[in-house]
């Protein structure tokens, strides 16, 4: 752990709240997506419905790699995609990437969480942001942007699509 | 930096890929739909490139009324797609350049139909939520494009037609 104090930053627990709150809408996107079309997909050049699945699980560990490190480097890690098998193996997965990421963001002050983090690939730089920018764009932005792919995924396989912003043709608010 | 600073270079680091993306958009397909019950893609579009002008009242004033008309182009074509983009784009930056200061986030904010209230919150979690519901929209704007099989840009990474590692 790198982190300089011992009591929760503000920010840090204002991260960890956002993180958790969207991390409850996806799980119940991911509930619904039924093992036996995992290896469903919509095109030839798209992820199948499994694959993305477990990508957005995947994603939901990406805080603690954030949070620990100093950024992320491709050419250095080798990259084992998460295929699931079942349902329950994509959910275990999932809240299990959740508890370790909140515990890491709740142990870093709200100084750490501006240092820097960045993505590259060798000498090639994808960019560097604070620590807290790079959850914004890595884990937040990105794993919205998936979740918005699996709800058509869901549709065109005539599964009702729960309500994420608003209510969906198939479901209110309430 | 400013709260207020960071969400205008958010703002701004969304574009080019959107932009793309509504770019690429043909004009014979806008009324395609992937599913009967989905938006269609001119539908789908047109809410995304809408979307980017709702810090403007999202900062800019403390409530939006589902009960009250709401100034919206019906019609879309690809050309039209992006220069909506770009007005939007631009009446969300001239509402945060005109914010006095970081207080204004702190404020409340209703979304409501009439006398009925469906959300409130604080303008900061309202335009953190914008944002994601941006990303929602696109992220299924991206599915739509591949089931078109047009080219999908890099996003948030690349895609498997453009910008590989």
């Amino acid at each position: 752990m790198e982190n300089t104090n011992s009591t929760t930053g503000r920010i840090a627990s204002a991260l960890a709240a956002d993180f958790i709150g969207d991390a409850a809408v996806t799980r119940r996107v991911l509930e619904r997506v039924p093992a036996e079309k995992f290896d469903w997909t919509p095109h030839e050049k798209s992820m199948p419905f499994g694959r993305l699945a477990g990508h957005i699980a995947e994603l939901q560990g990406f805080p603690v790699m954030i949070m620990k490190e100093d950024g992320l480097d491709f050419a250095e890690r080798e990259y084992k995609p998460f295929e699931p098998t079942s349902n329950e193996e994509l959910l275990k997965f999932f809240d299990e990437a959740v508890a370790a990421s909140k515990a890491a963001i709740l142990a870093m002050s709200d100084e750490d969480l501006h240092k820097d983090w960045t993505l590259r690939s060798g000498e090639t730089v994808f960019f560097t942001l604070p620590k807290i920018g790079a959850v914004r764009a890595m884990v937040s932005g990105h794993g919205i942007h998936h979740r918005g792919q699996l709800s058509v995924y869901l549709r065109l396989n005539d599964i009702p699509v729960p309500s994420i912003y608003g209510p969906s043709a198939d479901e209110n608010a309430g | 930096m400013s709260r207020i600073q960071e969400i205008a270079d958010q703002l701004n680091e969304e574009i080019p890929a959107t932009e793309k993306m509504l770019a690429r958009i043909p004009d014979d397909k806008l009324d395609w739909k992937p599913h009967e019950r989905s938006m269609s893609l001119g539908q789908l579009a047109g809410h995304v490139a809408d979307m980017y002008g709702w810090l403007a009242f999202v900062i800019g004033r403390d409530e939006l009324d589902f009960a009250e008309p709401y100034d919206y182009p019906q019609q879309f074509d690809s050309a039209a797609l992006v220069a909506y983009l770009k007005k939007r784009v631009e009446e969300s930056h001239k509402t945060l350049q005109s914010a006095a200061s970081d207080d204004v986030l702190n404020e409340t904010w209703t979304l409501r139909n009439g006398d009925q209230i469906l959300w409130q919150d604080k303008k900061n979690v309202v335009v953190r939520s914008t944002f994601g519901h941006i990303a929602h929209h696109r992220g299924q704007l991206a599915v739509y494009l591949r089931l078109l099989d047009i080219p999908v840009p890099a996003i948030y990474g690349p895609s498997a037609d453009e910008g590989q590692m």
